[in-house]
This record gives C-alpha cells, sequence and structure tokens, in this order.
C-alpha cells in the first residue's frame, strides 16, 4: 500500500513539473505550419472540392452524417467555411494569437472535415489530432507567440503536457511497428518490403526505376529492416526518458544510456525515417507532424542553448556590444 | 485529480493502440493475391499450408478483434470526440500485386472499344486531374477500391470523373476507369529482364 502511494505521489509530484514553454511553442509552431501547408496543398490543387465537398455538389463520395451540425462540409460553400475555420486556427496556433482558441478551432475544422470522409480519415489526421489534444491543454502560447508579447505572464508552464506528447510517440511508433507483420518486414525473412513499396505505384512520389533500383537492392534491405527495428523499439525511447530523469541513479545500463544520449539517436533517426519517405512517397504531412512530435524530446533549456548557439544570434550580440 | 486524468488518457490510447484488424480480415480479403502472396510466404517460413494459416488467421482474426472491442468500448466516445485513435496502420505488408489505375474516354465518332487515355497512375503523359490525383486523399481511392470492402469505391469514382469529363469535352460519350494488376518484380526478375503479364481488372464504363 506504502509503495503505491509513493509510486503514486512520485507520478503526481511528476506532472506538477514546470518548465519554460520552449518546447511546447515549437511544436506548437510546427504543428500550426503542417496544418497550414495540408490545407493550402488541398486548396491549391483543388483536391478539397473533390473529397470534402458532398457527391451531390462534385465531390467523388457522399458525405458521412456531421459529426457537429453548425460545422460541416457539404456545397462548396460549406466546405470552404469549414477549411477556412481549420485554417484559421492554424494560423492563429502558428503565430501565437489567441492561441488555445486558435488549437481550438483548428481542432475543429480539421475534425469536421475528417470526420466527413465515409471511407475514414487519413492516417495523418490521427497525429494530427493526437498533436492537438495535448497543445490545447498546455501553456504552449506563453513563448515564441504574440500571446507572450501582448501579455505579460510567466514564461513558465506545466511540462506534463510535453511528456504526454513524448508517450504519444512512443506509442505511435510502437503501435506501427508491431502492425508491420508481413514475412518481408519480419527479420529472419526476406526483408524485401522496402523493395516492394518502391514498386506501389499508389503511393510513389513520382516513378522509381526499378531496373536502376536492383544494383541498391541491399541497401532498401537495411532499410526495412532499420525501419522494423527503430518503430518496434520505440520504448527504448521511454526508458532512455526514465534514464535522464534518474540520472543519479546507479547501474551501468542507465549510464551508458545517457552517455550515448539514445534518446536523440532515436529522433534523429526517426527522422531520418520520415525525411526519406517524404522524398519518395506520398503519404501526406507525416514529416511536419512527427518533427513537431520530435522536438518535445528535448526540453526547454536545451532548446535555448540551440537558439543562443545560432549564428545570427551571436552576430546581433556582437552588433549590440 | 490531473493524475488520474493524465493516467486515464495514457492507458486509453495504450489499448486503443494494441494491434487489430479492425474487421478487415474475411474470406474475400484473404483471397486477393496480395494476402495469397503473404500467406504462402509465412507458410514457407512457419511450415504450414496456406490453407491453414488462412484458417488460423481468420479464427484470431474473429476471436481478438472482439476482445479489441470489448476492452476499447468504454473509450469509444472519447476518441469518436477527439479523433485521437491511435490504432492505424502504414505498410502492414508491402502489395507484392499493385494496381495502376487509368481512365479514358471515348470520342463519340470513335469505333466501340476504342478508347484514349486521359489519366494514368505514374505517367506524366496522361495526367488529367494530376495535381488531385496526386495527393494522398486522392490516391488512396485508387488503393482501396482494390479490397473487397472498398470495391464500391471503384464506380463512385468513375461516375465522378465521367461527370468531369463530360462537362469538359462535349465530343465524348463514355469514360471507363480500370487498374491494371500484375505482380511486382524482384530482384532476380529485374536482372534477368523479365516482366510477369498482368492484367486489366475492376473495368467501369459511364456512358453519356
Amino acid at each position: 500500500m506504502t509503495a503505491r502511494l509513493t509510486a503514486w505521489s512520485r507520478w503526481t509530484a511528476l506532472l506538477e513539473t514546470r518548465e519554460a514553454a520552449t518546447s511546447l511553442a515549437l511544436c506548437r509552431i510546427l504543428t500550426g505550419f503542417t496544418l497550414i501547408h495540408g490545407l493550402f496543398r488541398m486548396g491549391s490543387s483543388g483536391a478539397w472540392s473533390a473529397v470534402w465537398v458532398d457527391a451531390a455538389h462534385g465531390g467523388v463520395l457522399g458525405l458521412a452524417s456531421p459529426w457537429l451540425g453548425w460545422l460541416h462540409p457539404g456545397t462548396r460553400a460549406e466546405t470552404a467555411r469549414v477549411m477556412a475555420v481549420a485554417a484559421c486556427g492554424a494560423v492563429l496556433m502558428t503565430v501565437g494569437l489567441c492561441t488555445r482558441l486558435g488549437i481550438l478551432l483548428a481542432w475543429l475544422g480539421a475534425r469536421a472535415l475528417s470526420t466527413s470522409i465515409v471511407i475514414g480519415p487519413q492516417t495523418s489526421d490521427f497525429v494530427l489530432f493526437n498533436l492537438l489534444l495535448p497543445l490545447a491543454c498546455s501553456g504552449c502560447g506563453r513563448s515564441l507567440s504574440l500571446d507572450s508579447l501582448l501579455f505579460r505572464r510567466s514564461h513558465e508552464v506545466m511540462a506534463w503536457p510535453r511528456y504526454v506528447l513524448i508517450g504519444q510517440m512512443t506509442l505511435m511508433y510502437w503501435a506501427s511497428g508491431v502492425q508491420k507483420i508481413s514475412s518481408g518486414w519480419i527479420p529472419g525473412g526476406s526483408l524485401d518490403a522496402v523493395w516492394y513499396i518502391l514498386q506501389w505505384t499508389h503511393w510513389l512520389k513520382r516513378p522509381i526505376s526499378i531496373e536502376a533500383l536492383a544494383p541498391w537492392y541491399w541497401v532498401t534491405r537495411l532499410l526495412t529492416l532499420g525501419t522494423w527495428l527503430l518503430e518496434n523499439s520505440a520504448p527504448l525511447l521511454l526508458l532512455a526518458f526514465w534514464y535522464r530523469h534518474t540520472r543519479e541513479r546507479p547501474g551501468r545500463a542507465r549510464a551508458w544510456f545517457n552517455r550515448l544520449d539514445v534518446r536523440s539517436i532515436y529522433v534523429a533517426s526517426a527522422l531520418l525515417m520520415h525525411i526519406g519517405i517524404w522524398a519518395t512517397l506520398e503519404v501526406g504531412e507525416f514529416l511536419g507532424y512527427c518533427t513537431a512530435y520530435a522536438v518535445c524530446c528535448y526540453t526547454p533549456c536545451e532548446w535555448r542553448r540551440v537558439f543562443t548557439a545560432l549564428p545570427f544570434k551571436k552576430r546581433r550580440v556582437v552588433t549590440a556590444a | 485529480m490531473r493524475g488520474a486524468l493524465v493516467l486515464c488518457h495514457g492507458v486509453v490510447l495504450a489499448l486503443a493502440a494494441l494491434p487489430t484488424a479492425r474487421g478487415t480480415v474475411s474470406r474475400e480479403a484473404l483471397a486477393q493475391p496480395p494476402v495469397q502472396t503473404e500467406l504462402r510466404l509465412w507458410g514457407e517460413r512457419l511450415g504450414a499450408s496456406p490453407r491453414e494459416l488462412e484458417e488460423f488467421v481468420l479464427k484470431l482474426a474473429e476471436t481478438w478483434d472482439g476482445v479489441y472491442a470489448v476492452i476499447n468500448r468504454p473509450a469509444d466516445r472519447y476518441f469518436a470526440w477527439t479523433g485521437t485513435y491511435q490504432a492505424w496502420a502504414v505498410f502492414v505488408a508491402p502489395n507484392r500485386w499493385p494496381t495502376r489505375f487509368q481512365i479514358q474516354v471515348h470520342p463519340s465518332r470513335a469505333l466501340p472499344g476504342e478508347f484514349q487515355t486521359v489519366f494514368e497512375e505514374g505517367t506524366e503523359r496522361y495526367a488529367w486531374q494530376g495535381t488531385f490525383f496526386s495527393q494522398e486523399r486522392g490516391r488512396v481511392y485508387f488503393e482501396l477500391q482494390t479490397w473487397p470492402r472498398f470495391a464500391w469505391l471503384g464506380p463512385s469514382v468513375c461516375r465522378w470523373a465521367a461527370r468531369k469529363l463530360f462537362a469538359e469535352r462535349p465530343d465524348i460519350d463514355g469514360v471507363r476507369c480500370r487498374s491494371y494488376r500484375a505482380p511486382s518484380r524482384s530482384p532476380e526478375q529485374v536482372a534477368r529482364r523479365e516482366t510477369p503479364p498482368g492484367e486489366w481488372l475492376y473495368i467501369d464504363e459511364v456512358w453519356r
């Protein structure tokens, strides 16, 4: 009973942690910007009128029953209105003006659009909603925002939304990994999943000559193994955070994890994987949203060190001196 | 209170992230060439026949999906509102039998069966509505319609294309949509310069 109480009080103490809002603010900016980018692509390509407009008004499919009666796409004008709500929210969120309201609008608009599709939302929509909920509960507007310039409020916020985002990122990679059950993915087999994915016309950004790729078959096998290992080893990321949190405790594994900075190795590998996917496949806004998750893996102090190391920052200091 | 809510959110998400087939496994779906190839490859690795594996997969999916639904039922409304569902899957398996979607038009004065291609996936030459079809949300129609559960998508996409094309081109009287399915090439086949034959499937026609 006492042990359970201790664990509970540790948990609640962890959730009481406060920190500067920088990491959450960066996550907010990346999420908002990515949503704007996604909406812009849909708008400029004309895809919006095919996907989010009802078949009776020129769309490809009939829309699903309304999630919110007053905010439902249907005709071109109604859909444009919902997109405007989402875009407005995304802009407010990115610049950090009335931030929480912005996040709420972005969520309302994007949710109304995604629930209207009868074949279901795209996977990148789920990543977006998973980002928006903790951000809406956070004080991510207290830094790198117009709100922070206009209102004099403490830059310190609760850290738990960042912890939640780290947990969700771990879960996202792990869930994606354990579902890769093809014999082409699982080690011990042919490891040819990436080779065959690069012949899958539906998802290729541009056609790839398979003859030109053939000499690099061994690379595609390494990429297959790397992707599978990366996603399935996602719980190691949580372990790395636990070891960082308890760095004063003894243990060889803990010392090794912290010396190598397993967290950074994992984050860098994941981003490399996303850049590779972005360069070859068309899978939506994954790169932006996953980068938004990745920035949460670093504390505000670490980001401050990065900002002070930026060359333009140094120049400004020199000029001022 | 905050501790309990955050813990609840984490647990609910973790439970929803457990793998699930979400009702996509059926005898019809398992009969598709990409799945049959997977079953054969797994059968070779496990020393079981594809038929035995198929029965096992059907039973496992049915049982586990039932358990999954019961575990996650209390959170259904939470996900319906927040959209924070986690059990989505990306590239569960590479499709070794990909299809290539094509849209053709029939000029009014042409002979029956003489169609002209206006769109073909993966080509720059035939790129009608190319900017839309290059988006992920456009491409998903081509992929999903090849699965029995979403077979209705093919005719819907074709009707939409026909409406647009008839409005744009008064000189045509028919639109045909179809997909070419051929097995992807293994590195050995590429080295031997072999191109396995395919076939045209999911053919839909709309006439004025």
